[in-house]
């Protein structure tokens, strides 16, 4: 037998690889897990196909300079032979029928059924998926009329808002079209807040000179009017009664009636007060329902500082006359 | 130590003095005293040559801006050299002066403190029981009273407590209004008129 050359050598080679690639070295592997030995695929491995496959690792691991020895002793040894006696051992293999692995360990019909199913499941998916807007749009529209007799679970506030986010709702679209303000807007806003507290502060402080202005008329109305005795630095043992006390309070009620009115009308107006300003700060973390009473807090809390410094000035007036009169 | 008038006078005076610090503010006090000091008061002769070096290189400063530099460049750079010359001379008294600034300011502070500050812990201490004065029979009912007297005074009194805080309010108040009325005079209206312009646009 001649010898073959290098390039020669190497083909063989390589075509043997593609070959043995072709046939599915994990022919074997396959058949262990699917556990059929159909007819497509042969179990047969020569003796020479394993020595075939071991030389073929060998040189593939190698560089073809290193390898030249080896291939001369290859090309010298049984290959050589055995070339010449199984020359066409590529063409006695045939590619299996079916290259399809997916139909690997069942028969054709169980793999329909499969398929069948899947689809099935799909169509329900789509099915259900499909109810599910038509619900969430049509229970949208029924918000505003307060329709509960709809599913209980799209009457959930979390469903629905998990809904809402995977269709997209619009109207959460719009909302966030409107949250993408451009600066000249929260411009516009901030101004607009700060007029709001700039109305307010001017309200606040007119109303107090008001309040000034009517308990000074009060108390002077008192002290000359109805023989008010005038405080002492001693203690005062006359039976004496005053009506003070309840013009007082009037006045503050009526003050309290004037601002609640004020503060309602004006919802908008940020109250100037230390609750009003925790809020702003930590209104995440505090929950709605107690949100409103504090703000509700907020507004009496301003009713007992005008009653207190109502008071303040009853207090300083007597104080002073105590010492001048 | 004070009658009922005095300690009432003394404490009102005492409040207003520390409202009107607190609304001004301290640091502009401390600073005003030090103006004051070094104007009228101090005969520190650092003081008067760093005042009559300032003095110098505003004439200096203002020569050498009447003059071009190209035209008298000559005096123009001589002028130059001793404004330099000035600027660190004032530099360096300035530093000088940086550490007898801040022991005065320390001891303006600790002078505040001591004329406002203690003597009010003073008397919330040692004149806690004693009523400012008596109100008139029947004028507030008998929960109010007790309210007025709180904690020990006596009946149908006024107890120091409760006046210094209807003081603190009534004297906040004021001051709050009289600070709207000086700004709205003031700077206000322009404010007022930006916002309106941004909110109508």
């Amino acid at each position: 037998m001649s010898e073959l050359s290098e390039a020669e050598k190497r083909k063989i080679l390589r075509e043997r690889r593609a070959a043995k690639l072709a046939k599915g070295g994990g022919t074997d592997r396959l058949n262990k897990i699917t556990g059929i030995n159909g007819p497509a695929f042969s179990n047969k491995t020569t003796s020479f196909e394993e020595n075939e496959n071991q030389r073929v690792e060998e040189i593939d691991s190698k560089d073809d300079n290193q390898n030249k020895d080896k291939v001369a002793e290859i090309n010298t040894g049984s290959v050589v032979g055995n070339v010449g006696k199984d020359a066409n051992y590529l063409e006695n293999e045939d590619d299996p029928e079916n290259s399809d692995i997916t139909e690997l360990g069942m028969g054709a019909g169980l793999h329909q059924q499969q398929q069948q199913q899947q689809q099935q499941q799909q169509l329900d998916i789509d099915k259900l998926l499909q109810e599910m807007f038509m619900n969430s749009s049509a229970a949208n529209h029924q918000h505003h009329h307060q329709d509960n007799d709809g599913d209980p679970l799209l009457n959930d506030p979390l469903f629905s808002k998990f809904l809402s986010t995977l269709k997209g709702d619009e109207n959460e679209q719009q909302q966030q079209q409107q949250e993408q303000l451009s600066a000249e807007e929260i411009k516009k806003r901030q101004a607009l807040q700060q007029k709001l507290l700039l109305n307010f502060k001017k309200f606040k402080y007119r109303f107090l000179i008001v309040r000034f202005l009517i308990i000074v008329s009060l108390l002077f109305y008192s002290f000359f009017n109805e023989n008010l005795y005038e405080s002492s630095l001693i203690f005062n043992y006359s039976n004496q009664k005053s009506n003070f006390y309840i013009y007082f309070l009037t006045l503050e009620l009526g003050f309290a009636i004037f601002y609640m009115i004020f503060i309602d009308n004006n919802e908008k107006n940020n109250i100037d007060s230390i609750i009003v300003k925790t809020l702003n700060l930590i209104g995440g973390f505090i929950p709605q329902k107690y949100k409103k009473l504090l703000l509700l807090l907020a507004k009496y809390q301003e009713m007992i500082n005008f009653f207190l410094n109502d008071l303040s000035i009853v207090i300083l007036f007597f104080g002073i006359s105590s010492v001048l009169i | 130590m004070f009658g009922s008038s005095g300690l009432l006078l003394v404490v009102l005076g005492l409040l207003i003095i520390k409202n009107a610090i607190s609304i001004v503010g301290k640091a502009n006090v401390v600073e005003f005293l030090w103006a004051f000091y070094n104007g009228y008061l101090s005969r520190d002769k650092e003081w008067i040559k760093l005042k009559n070096l300032k003095i110098d290189k505003i004439e200096i400063i203002k020569e050498k801006n009447s003059i071009s530099p190209q035209d008298q460049y000559a005096k123009w750079t001589k002028l130059n050299r001793n404004l330099d010359k000035l600027s660190k001379e004032i530099e360096l008294l300035e530093s000088n002066l940086i550490l007898k600034r801040s022991i005065f300011k320390n001891y303006i502070s600790y002078f505040i403190t001591a004329i406002i500050e203690i003597p009010l812990l003073f008397i919330r201490i040692f004149k806690r029981n004693q009523p400012m004065f008596y109100l008139p029979n029947g004028i507030f009912p008998k929960y109010v009273l007790w309210i007025l007297k709180f904690p020990n005074a006596n009946y149908n009194s006024v107890s120091l407590n409760v006046w210094i805080f209807f003081i603190n309010t009534f004297i906040n108040n004021l001051l709050g209004l009289i600070k709207y009325i000086f700004e709205q005079n003031h700077t206000n209206t322009e404010k007022e008129e930006q916002i309106e312009s941004i909110v109508q646009s």
